[in-house]
Order: C-alpha cells, then structure tokens, then sequence
C-alpha cells in the first residue's frame, strides 16, 4: 500500500480554511492599530454579535454586557467555567463519551471526576447519565454535538435537566459551533431547555471560520456567574487577542454561509467512509456532525500495536479514547473522499486480521 | 444559584476593593472629556511595522490557522531559547520553553503547577495584584515581602529570608517592578540565589519590563547564575518591549522537568496560544530591535518630565529605574491617594491609579504610568501642577 506520503487521519480537529473577508477583516484591524489591550471581557461589537446569534440560531437569550465574555480560546473558557463553578472534591459528572482532557483538567482542578458512560453505539444515554447525577453533583459537562459528533436530542437534554434541576447542580455545555454540526444538525443549547438558562454556562467558538488556532471563543451565563468568569479570565489572560476579536467579528457575519459550505463538504466525506466502512464486517459510527468517523477495535485487539502497525503502513488515526470512545479507533475526516475511501479501505484490512495475532 | 468555588472566595480576597475602584475611576473617565489617562499599562505607542506584515503574511498564508503544538511552533520556542542564552546567559534548550497566550497566562499556569495548596509564595510588595490571585486560586499563601521607597522598592534579600518558613516553596522576582519600577541589583540578584539554593526555593523571575531600562540600570537573570538554572522559571514576553499588549503572546521558560509539567498543564487550561500572535512574536525576535532602543529614548524623556513635575509639587517616590510607571508618595497633598485620584479626575481632567489596588499598605501612594505620548504628557502634568501647586 502506498499513498505517496502518509495520511494523518489522528488530529483533533480539521483544518479549515479561514475564508478570505474573515483574513481580509483581521488584516484590516492589525493596519488600524488593533494591537493594544481591549476590554476585558471583549470588543462590545463581538459581544452584541455573539448575543444575537444565540438568539437567532440557539434560541439563547444573554445580555451582551453582562452575560458574554470573550475567552482566549475554547480551553481557556472551559477551565475558567470550571475553575469557578467546582469546589476542591466537587462532584463533576462527564456526559460521555468525555474527552480524556476534560477528565484531567476536572481532576487538576481537584474536582471529583465521575464519567457517565455513552452506549454502544457511542450515543448518549441520558437515563443512564441522569441516574449518575445525584445531591453530590456540583455540576455537569456535556459536549454538545458530543465530543464524537452525535447530536444530543431535545429529549435527551430534558431528561438531564430534570435531573440538574432536581439537585440543584450546575451545567457546562460546551457547544460546538463549528462546520460539521452547522445549523441543519439541528442541534438544541442546554440554556434553551426551559429552566436551564439560570444554571448554565455556554462555552461556544467561531471554528466554522477556521479560528481554532486564533484563540477566541466565548462564555455565556447568568449575569452572577459571569462576573466571577470575567473577574478570573481578567487575572489569567487579561481580555483575549485583539486582532482575533476582530477576526471572529467578520465570522460572525459570514457564520452561516461558511458552515453551509463546509458541511456540505463533510457530508460527502462522511458518505464516502461510511459506503467504504459499509462492506466490510467492522462495526463503525459515522456520526451525525462532528468530523470524525469510529472504527470499533475487535475484541482482542492490542490498540496501541494496530494504531502503530496502521501509521508504519502510512495510515495514522488516533486512539478514540481520546475522546471518550475508548475501544474505537478515530478517524479525522480531513481529506478528500477518494482518499479517504482508499485509506479506510486499507486500515479494515489491518484490522479484519486475526485479532488474537501478536503485533510486534 | 450561587456560585461555591473556593477560588471565588481567593478572587473576592484579592484586593476586590483595589481593582473595583480602578474600574470605578475608568468607567468615570470615559463619562468626561478631554480625559489624559496616565493609568494603565497599555503602551500608546504602535508594534512596530515589520511585525505587523509578518502577521499578515502568517493570514495570507493560511499558517495562522493551521494546527500547531500546545507548547509553540518550533521556531518560536528556539527563538526564544536563544534569545535567553544570548541576551540573559540563561542556558535553556527549546524543549525548555513553552509560549503562552500573553507572559500573564503563562504566569498564571505556572503558579497553578508548581503551588500546591499550603505552599507559601514570597512576593515583593507592592505588587502586581495578578500574582496573588494566581497563587490563592492555586490555594497557596501570597508573604508579601515588603520594599521601601527609600530603597527605590528594591527587594531586599534580609527581609526576604526572613519570611521563609518550612512551608515555603516559590520566590517571585519582578524585576524592573509593577507598581514600583523598582529593579533589583546584580549584586542582590546573587544574593537572592544564594538564598534560593540555600533554602531550596524555586524562583519564578518575572522579566517583562527587562529593556525598558534607565540611567544605565543592569539588568542580570537569576536563571543565568550557577546553580539557578534547575530551580528558575523565567516569565517573559512581547507587549511592553515591542507593544504588543493586545496580541496576547509571552512565554515561560525553565528546567525541562518543570516544564514538560507546565506545557501539559498549559495544554488544558489554555492550548496553544494565538497562532498569529506567533509569528508576530517570531519576526520580533529575529527581526531588527531597532525600535526597542526608540521606545526607550522616548519612554526616557517622558520619564524624566514626569519626574521634574513630580520633583516641583514635593512628591516624593521610589526611583524608576526599569518599567514604565513611577509610584510616588502623595501623603504631602493631606489627602488619600484615593481621594487625590478622585481630586485629580474631576479637576484636572487626568486619571491616575491609586497604590491601593498593588497591597495593602499602599493607600497613600498613586502609580502614574508615562504611556501617552508626550504632548499628552506635558499637558498632564501641567494640569496636575495647577490642581496641586500651592496657591498664591
């Protein structure tokens, strides 16, 4: 097998191309000085612009003063939200799959980790999470689409909001906001499920417009919660990158049409590995949104030795675990179909082998 | 709902009454006009060009929204280790060095690696009130170690040692100073590591201010002297040499041991910083330092401006020899800095920060901070003079 070069199917993330207004708006705010400090909690324009599409897409009402703050990043508003909300030996449940980092960082910040375990098929089971969640839980995290990439139902939500309601915890939803979920997902915000919007924190970004790296997101909560979030994120970064601000301006105003177009793109590639994963007996979860697909490792398979095996062939994918999905191989959907279909093809092939034989 | 964290609780604690009441005199500021604002440290003078076009190069190019390591691009962080070897004779190897999201942040993670709860932090006072915030979330003690005007609030290693206890860990240095723009000598700088390795401390030398330097003042790293480089983290960055505030970039280096801990604990709180930022960082390291030496002269004249009026009203103050600000002492106006910060906002139209937000025992210093440009400067003080010259 040889595709050249080897394919790197294990990121994180894809890479998306930051679209031209979005580079040609950062550039414009580097040449009209935006080099200094901004407001702490952000340019007001991207707050108002933040705020409005909460509403208009989420069906999430905050004030921008007051209930938005801009972060330098998603990780830096997940661990302010955290930082804030759990107490040392707090309870914090981790709507799985959970991703091995937010389990780190819940317990680095000497909260009490308790993972509610996805189903089979890598779905949420809300019953099962809401089971987990008792008097002791001081809050909940939960991905939403999950950290795989299924959407989380309305149901679903409301049966965990019965359940955080009930004992009075908090929620941190952090909510992806990037190309593969898109609006035609249909994925519903934690805070728009009635009562939640007074206990819930909403960690969101502008990854459709390629600003991972940028470093700018944003929080929004309840005004009391947020004046804690503002005050730490002040202490830890001071206010976020001016030029980025800017950057996730100009995103804001392009947002829709750069997610239609980029999940129009994953959408073939989703087709192309689930029709390639289609013919062979492995079992695998093309899900909904997100940009990953997940091979289930046989039982019996040594993971690390066949992810080791798949990378000497040319093919590097990644441990699921990594995300939750322990057991599952992930694959980034970060090429394009012919090439993804040729490379799923060639890892079943690895994989469909005698599970019980020694990798070396 | 309220929120239970205990690290609210170190935020409340930590000089709430100071950083309000700053916010409280900004928010009053933007109400009035012809405000001349000598208060935050926000330089006014722009990055300089050939920084700016290697960010836009990194945007064009698409490399400023590509994937890159937690810890920096590659470049970057031998940039850096470079710079260290060259410049502070620090010895540091690329994998010693992780870039972070502004020299704050990676300050700010760092406190959260190395302080466990119970470990005691000595800290200059006044300080930067930053640092303690760091250190409670961390669940240490903040033992301020104070400085005095007399000393042009150099930390003394007497006082210093004084306050080590069995459950002291960390040693921060801040040299030159925020509120103080004190420095600590060489011949101090060594002492202080005599300490550190006596007592077995790490040393966290915050160097932010290191080129802004006046009246041929020295600046020595304590991670370059022998037997210092396993226990320093050196904390650095762009935003006061180069004025790049707003771009968010800095970095924290040290022993790798140490800093395998803090990129990873870095890569949870933070990820990697701005990738623009980067390679803006990148082209102001390797490119040319010209502008550096401009600043400097600058700074150099409004300095000494602020000084003379300073001299002329009989406020006495530490003497700034690194920074951008000098904290003098206001108790011969009669008044609280405080109300002297009021008196001057509603008469003089000029804002300036009291001491009370830098420590506790500072309610009657003020910290006046020469990053306007200097006409603005000129104007400042004239309206100071004539709001607190004697009458008559």
């Amino acid at each position: 097998m040889s595709f050249g070069s080897p394919l790197d199917l294990a990121g994180s993330t894809i890479s998306v191309a930051t679209p031209e207004g979005v580079r040609a708006a950062a550039k414009a705010a580097l040449d009209s000085g935006a080099t200094h400090y901004t407001d702490n909690s952000g340019i007001s324009e991207l707050r108002e612009a933040v705020a409005g599409r909460l509403a208009r897409t989420r069906e999430v009402n905050v004030a921008a003063d007051g209930e938005v703050l801009i972060t330098s990043g998603v990780q830096e508003a997940l661990y302010v939200a955290l930082q804030v909300l759990v107490a040392r030996n707090a309870e914090v449940v981790l709507v799985g799959p959970a991703p091995r980092a937010d389990v780190e960082l819940v317990e680095a910040l000497g909260g009490n980790a308790r993972v509610a375990s996805c189903g089979a098929d890598l779905q949420l089971n809300a019953d099962a999470v809401a089971d987990l969640i008792t008097e002791r839980t001081g809050v909940v995290l939960i991905h939403l689409p999950s950290a795989t990439g299924q959407v989380v139902s309305r149901q679903a939500l409301e049966v965990l909001a019965d359940a955080i309601r009930k004992h009075d915890a908090y929620a941190i939803a952090v909510e992806s906001d990037d190309a593969s979920t898109a609006l035609s997902a249909g994925q519903v915000s934690l805070a728009a499920i009635e009562g939640m919007r007074e206990r819930t924190v909403t960690v969101g970004s502008f990854d459709a417009a390629g600003l991972d790296v940028w470093r700018v997101a944003y929080l929004a909560a309840p005004h009391e919660t947020m004046r804690a979030m503002k005050r730490l994120k002040e202490e830890v970064s001071i206010c976020a990158p001016a030029v980025s601000q800017y950057a996730a301006l100009a995103a804001c105003e392009s947002h829709e049409s750069d997610a239609r177009e980029q999940g129009e793109q994953l959408e073939e590639r989703r087709a192309a590995v689930a029709a390639a994963l289609e013919s062979t007996s492995l079992r695998y979860v093309v899900p909904e949104a997100g940009c990953f697909a997940f091979i289930e490792s046989p039982d019996g398979t040594d993971v690390p030795a066949l992810l080791l095996e798949a990378a000497q062939a040319g093919i590097r994918v990644a441990d699921g675990g990594l995300c939750g999905a322990d057991g599952w191989l992930r694959l980034t959907l970060c090429y394009e179909p012919a090439l993804l279909t040729r490379a799923v093809s060639e890892l079943a092939q690895l994989i469909v082998r005698d599970p019980s034989e020694t990798r070396s | 709902m309220t929120v239970s964290s205990p690290s609210i609780a170190a935020l409340e604690t930590t000089d709430a009454s100071g950083t309000a009441l700053r916010y409280e005199l900004v928010a009053e500021a933007a109400k009035m006009d012809d405000v001349i604002r000598l208060a935050v440290g926000d330089p006014d003078l722009p990055t300089p060009p050939h920084i700016v076009e290697a960010a836009k190069h990194a945007i064009d190019t698409g490399r400023a929204s590509a994937p890159c390591d937690p810890s920096g691009l590659p470049e970057l962080r031998a940039a850096v280790a470079e710079k260290l070897q060259r410049d502070n004779q620090v010895p540091m190897s690329p994998d010693g060095v992780v870039i972070t999201t502004g020299a704050q942040a990676g300050l700010f993670v760092t406190v959260q690696t190395i302080v466990r709860p119970g470990d005691e932090v000595l800290v200059p006072d006044p300080g930067y009130p930053s640092y303690d915030t760091a250190i409670r979330v961390a669940g240490g003690t903040v033992v301020p170690v104070p400085t005095r005007q007399e000393d042009a609030f150099e930390l003394n290693p007497a006082e210093v040692e004084a306050r080590i206890t069995p459950r002291t860990r960390v040693l921060l240095i801040v040299s030159p100073g925020n509120p103080t723009a004190g420095t600590v000598s060489p011949a101090r700088v060594r002492e202080l590591a005599d300490l550190a390795k006596r007592h077995d401390l790490l040393v966290i030398s915050d160097e932010i201010y290191e080129k802004l330097l006046y009246d041929g003042t020295e600046h020595l790293s304590i991670g370059s002297l022998p037997g210092m480089a396993e226990r320093t983290i050196t904390v650095n960055g762009f935003s006061k040499a180069y004025c790049m505030t707003g771009w968010r970039i800095g970095w924290v280096a040290g022993p790798e041991s140490i800093m395998r801990q803090v990129a990873h604990r870095n890569e949870l709180m933070a990820g990697s910083a701005p990738l623009v930022s980067q390679y803006a960082g990148l082209a102001a390291l390797t490119g040319p330092q010209d502008a550096v030496a401009e600043y400097v002269e600058q700074y150099t004249r409004r300095r000494r401006f602020v000084l003379d009026t300073l001299d002329r009203l009989g406020l006495t103050y530490g003497m700034p020899r690194g920074g951008t600000y000098v904290f003098f002492n206001a108790a011969s106006t009669g008044i609280s800095a405080e109300a002297l910060s009021r008196k001057l906002l509603a008469e003089a139209h000029v804002l300036i920060f009291p001491g009370t937000g830098f420590g506790a025992n500072w309610s009657q210093y003020m910290r006046l901070a020469w990053l306007v440009p200097e006409p603005q400067i000129v104007e400042a003080m004239r309206r100071v003079e004539a709001v607190l010259a004697p009458k008559g």
